[in-house]
């Protein structure tokens, strides 16, 4: 694999549809460690994570003939791996999208989890602490909302922007924004609970 | 943990910058197995490979016609087959062609290959009469061709248009067999200034010689310029020429009646030397040779009567028959 392509993830993308395999090879090198670490953690069941991981490359392989540059290519990838999401989280939850929105009202009342990072010390000395803030963290994240996690996890693992996470998800700017506040507000809370 | 930060969409609503953000440094990156990743590549190459030939299979029709191939097949075809119609049609058909036509189609309206007979025919017998190339078989056929769909008052009228010398018909135009006619329309067709520039300087006097050595020389000329037809005619030998002479003279080729007195006179040396003896035109112009040298000028003209009458389609100078007195200046309105 070309690692040194400087092709954007679109030109990749469009290369690939004209019939360069290269330019795939690509494009799953850079994103594949974050869907798949996105759909861990969304659906907490690596055999799952791997279903719609696959089933979510298959489809853009199949769909590629079709691809047009109009978004960007992590958002429409995500977009195609939501897909797989949804029907996971459903056979979870039925009502998780009434659940998530609920969590909408408590936005301002959430903790930001950034700043009970922040609070974190650098101190060497604390590193072991640190192995078992990050299993701490795992768990919180677990513990989040579908979609707000959902949001976090893209912003965070894909570094989407909260238009392109808006894009992806289908929902508006302010509602990512939201999400994310509420995500981030819940795992410092949890967090703090932890070191407390 | 001091995590870095990573866009501004990660930063606190208050504005701070200063605290380290980001969950992909912190958390174990789990990596997705191996055979998930062979077979997902797998597809993605074998979809690379169809999306490639679906590619060249769908940019094949977008090309121009003019770009593709396909149209080389059916433009050459149609391009030779213009060129077969081209030469078809441009193919000039063969001399009985259009007078055959023109006879068997539209017999009252002769006029087309008269009219376009004597262009082809006047400048191959100026050519003829000055460069002396042989003459070909198919120029006196023209002008014959044309002469017979031409009336001979026609042609007697567009004579002096012609030539520099008008002169009236002939008397033998007067008193021959329509072959004669034909002759005559289709003499002055070919006496052209360039024909008439020819003969012999006039010399010192003594008429009788002069004039006989003038009428041998423009005899001689012609028969320079009139090879005979054929090598064998020329070598036939004299008696049979002279006995065919006889035989073809009393069956198709009557005494015209200026000449009656001449061939009736008991005289045999006179009879045979007013006898074409062989069928070529050169020799008959050799016998007028040998008339006029001898200054039997009577003799003479009705030899040349008698071979104007059996080389009807020969185009006979004019001035040879000044020499002869067979034309007379035209009298003057």
């Amino acid at each position: 694999v070309n690692l040194t392509d400087t092709r954007s993830d679109e030109a990749l993308m469009l290369a690939f549809r004209a019939g360069e395999a290269a330019a795939f090879d690509v494009l799953y090198q850079r994103h594949r460690t974050w869907l798949y670490n996105t759909l861990c953690r969304q659906l907490q069941d690596r055999s799952k994570a791997d279903d719609v991981f696959q089933e979510t490359w298959l489809s853009l392989v199949r769909s590629a003939t079709r691809y047009e540059p109009k978004a960007k290519f992590s958002s429409w990838l995500y977009l195609l791996a939501r897909q797989r999401l949804v029907d996971q989280w459903r056979q979870i939850n039925p009502d998780i999208e009434s659940s998530t929105f609920n969590t909408d009202a408590h936005e301002a009342e959430q903790p930001d989890l950034v700043a009970a990072l922040a609070d974190e010390s650098a101190d060497p000395m604390r590193q072991l602490e640190r192995q078992q803030m990050i299993a701490q963290l795992e768990s919180a994240i677990s513990l989040l909302p579908t979609l707000q996690r959902e949001a976090l996890l893209l912003a965070e693992y894909a570094d989407l922007s909260l238009e392109e996470i808006a894009s992806a998800t289908g929902t508006s700017r302010e509602t990512v924004k939201s999400r994310l506040r509420y995500a981030r507000g819940k795992l410092a809370q949890m967090l703090v609970g932890v070191n407390k | 943990v001091k995590l870095p930060n990573n866009g501004p969409e990660h930063l606190p609503p208050d504005g701070s910058t200063d605290r380290p953000v980001g969950l992909k440094n912190t958390l174990p990156s789990l990596q997705p197995p191996g055979w998930l990743d062979e077979h997902i590549l797998s597809v993605a190459h074998q979809q690379a490979r169809m999306n490639a030939q679906v590619r060249s299979s769908t940019n094949k029709p977008k090309k121009s016609w003019l770009s593709s191939n396909s149209w080389v097949p059916w433009a050459g075809s149609l391009a030779s087959a213009a060129v077969v119609l081209l030469l078809v049609t441009a193919q000039p058909l063969p001399p009985e062609a259009p007078a055959r036509q023109t006879v068997d189609e539209a017999p009252a309206m002769p006029t087309a290959p008269a009219t376009t007979a004597p262009t082809t025919t006047a400048p191959a017998s100026t050519e003829s009469a000055t460069t002396r190339p042989a003459p070909t078989a198919s120029a006196p056929t023209r002008s014959a061709s044309a002469s017979d769909s031409e009336p001979p008052v026609e042609a007697a009228k567009r004579a002096p248009t012609t030539g520099t010398k008008p002169a009236p018909p002939s008397r033998a135009a007067a008193t021959s067999p329509p072959a004669r006619a034909k002759a005559e329309s289709a003499q002055p067709q070919a006496s052209s200034p360039s024909v008439l520039a020819t003969p012999s300087v006039p010399s010192a006097p003594s008429p009788p010689s002069v004039d006989a050595i003038d009428s041998a020389n423009t005899a001689r000329e012609f028969a320079k310029s009139a090879p005979p037809r054929g090598a064998a005619g020329v070598r036939q030998s004299t008696e049979n020429q002279s006995s065919e002479n006889q035989s073809a003279e009393s069956k198709s080729y009557p005494s015209p009646t200026g000449a009656a007195d001449a061939i009736t006179a008991p005289n045999n040396e006179r009879r045979a030397a007013v006898t074409p003896r062989t069928e070529s035109v050169g020799q008959c112009a050799q016998q007028l040779d040998e008339l006029l040298l001898a200054s039997r000028k009577r003799e003479a003209q009705q030899l040349f009567r008698r071979c104007a009458e059996r080389f009807p389609e020969h185009i006979w100078p004019p001035v040879l028959r000044q020499r002869l007195e067979l034309v007379e200046p035209k009298p003057p309105d």
